[in-house]
């Protein structure tokens, strides 16, 4: 291949790297957060993007609502959603929380896996709209609006995550939350309510992370497992619990993975990743952005 | 294993058909590069390592060929060196949400190939053309087959399809496969059971290996050693104005293959 032509398709990957990143940093904000505050592995997250992703294509399908209108409906809806499964289910898991919440959440997920596969069977399903597969022209490729539209999706949502967490009073004690649950909670934080709200949260992001998925992957109810594993490596790169972490591994995964599978080979694409995720976590078991002193409780 | 075996045709042979019809074309229409993926696979992998080897033997020069992890789910940075080769062949080891990323990234692209083929996802009926928004996006995508299309006219196959449609609804076309596939299984165990009046895995494996020939709405089965269907034939088929029709070899086709392929709408 010519060397401009290789060039070429290494500043393309870079380019839906990043973007492609932006969705998966949508998908694992709500992974992180619920880790960060509550102690919980929500190893159902990939289960309830992919629930967020069929919200989706229910109301596109059934009442032709356009996706990204449709997230003011699927995002309350996952919110309640959140809500509930706090309360039935991670509220009760009262000593080992992070060890009991993987065997929980994944109860959780097989639950909604076996919904979904009753309600929507187990043909794969993909979103469909104008934008998904229209695209224009940037210094000698076509970038699809897709890809444009989720990334802005998520910079929109993180960014107003951004700041409900530093710009406002529940904010505060979230974060107090995030730094020690007891001495929060001696301060007059509600621990109980934000966990609940902070779970919510975390669901309700599922849901844009589920949709923006949904829309550049065909998917069934089994989708969640390679999704899963994907969100767990960036929250363990980017610091469990940290929100910019969450933002900058996706990022960083995508494009490594990408430009390597380029450059290289698919086959080598995860383990470059892997292999550098080891390097820093040898380097800062805590990755890049997590807090050692917050966990110490 | 001496106790697997399996009704449809050997999955290496699956892309012969296909590699045989384009080193069919005249020289002058004939493609020069051809571009492979395929999913890490045994199922979709030795397929496209059979195709290339063939067309590279037929002097199609092969532009790029990747391998992936099964596990993938970010498919645009192997649609894009797919891309960038230019090649006038696509040839791809899928399941169906791969094809489908393939074919979003190409229309996203205006890329738009002579011929494309994909080992799977295209023979899902209804479950391929919602996933790539609708039948004319399919037009032309070219997708090999082991031995079963709706109307074909094997054992049983009639009585098969109006079953279906009765229960499930919906179109012969949009009948996958997979339904014809494990359907196949059935009759060949079911044969198999009430030729020996016995269901005992020993006796079964015993008179699967015996050389016996079974029918199926598949075609005729008949085991090798390996316990693959010898009388399996792979056939050709292509989406055509909003059906899979036979199209390679001329010997069972429906109609005239579609060549080169359509732009995307």
């Amino acid at each position: 291949m010519e060397r401009g032509l290789i060039v070429g398709i290494i500043v393309e990957a870079i380019i839906t790297g990043i973007l492609t990143g932006g969705v998966y940093a949508l998908m694992a904000s709500g992974l992180t957060l619920v880790f960060g505050v509550m102690d919980i592995i929500n190893v159902g997250q990939g289960a309830l993007v992919i629930l967020g992703a069929y919200l989706s294509f229910f109301l596109e399908q059934k009442l032709h609502i356009d996706l990204f209108v449709g997230l003011l409906i699927t995002m309350p809806v996952m919110f309640g959603l959140g809500l509930l499964i706090e309360w039935l289910f991670i509220r009760p898991i009262k000593r080992d929380r992070t060890m009991l919440s993987i065997l929980v959440t994944f109860g959780v997920a097989l639950i909604i896996e076996g919904f979904l596969n009753i309600i929507f069977s187990a043909d794969n399903v993909k979103l469909q709209a104008w934008y998904i597969t229209a695209s224009f022209p940037i210094g000698g490729f076509y970038l699809s609006y897709i890809y444009v539209f989720g990334f802005l999706l998520a910079v929109l949502l993180l960014g107003g995550l951004y700041f409900l967490l530093y710009r406002t009073k529940f904010g505060y004690g979230l974060r107090a939350s995030m730094q020690n649950r007891i001495a929060a909670e001696l301060i007059g934080v509600d621990v109980e309510r934000v966990s609940m709200i902070t779970f919510g949260i975390g669901v309700a992001l599922a849901a844009a992370g589920g949709m923006a998925f949904g829309a550049t992957n065909a998917f069934n109810a089994g989708s969640a497992y390679d999704l899963i594993s994907r969100l767990l490596a960036i929250i363990i790169f980017g610091g469990m619990g940290s929100l910019r972490g969450a933002l900058i591994a996706s990022v960083g995964m995508l494009v490594v993975e990408d430009v390597t599978s380029v450059v290289w080979s698919p086959v080598w694409a995860s383990t470059v990743f892997f292999i550098l995720l080891v390097i820093i976590l040898l380097v800062r078991p805590q990755g890049l952005f997590g807090q050692v002193e917050g966990r110490k409780q | 294993m001496h106790n697997l075996f399996d009704v449809s045709a050997p999955v290496a042979n699956l892309l012969v058909s296909f590699s045989q019809y384009i080193l069919s074309l005249p020289a002058g229409q004939r493609p020069t590069t051809a571009a492979y993926a395929t999913q890490d696979d045994p199922f979709t992998q030795p397929q496209v390592d059979t195709a290339r080897k063939l067309l590279e033997q037929g002097g199609v020069k092969t532009a790029s060929s990747q391998v992936y992890p099964s596990e993938t789910t970010d498919y645009t940075p192997i649609a894009q060196k797919m891309i960038a080769s230019g090649a006038q062949v696509i040839v791809t080891g899928t399941l169906l949400p791969d094809i489908v990323a393939y074919i979003q990234a190409f229309k996203q692209q205006h890329y738009n190939p002579q011929a494309i083929i994909a080992t799977a996802g295209p023979d899902q009926g209804s479950q391929f053309t919602n996933a790539i928004g609708g039948v004319k996006n399919a037009e032309g995508v070219y997708v090999p087959n082991g031995g079963w299309y709706p109307s074909i006219n094997t054992f049983q196959n009639a009585q098969m399809v109006k079953d279906f449609l009765a229960k499930y609804g919906g179109t012969a076309d949009s009948i996958s496969s997979d339904v014809a596939e494990a359907f196949a299984v059935g009759q060949v165990f079911q044969q198999a059971a009430t030729k020996i009046n016995s269901i005992d895995n020993a006796k079964l494996i015993a008179e699967l290996h015996s050389g016996s020939t079974y029918q199926s709405v598949q075609g005729p089965v008949k085991f090798n050693e390996q316990g693959e269907n010898i009388l399996a034939t792979g056939y050709l088929f292509q989406w055509q104005k909003g059906s899979l029709v036979s199209v390679y070899p001329a010997s069972q086709a429906t109609n005239q293959p579609e060549f080169p392929k359509p732009t995307w709408p």
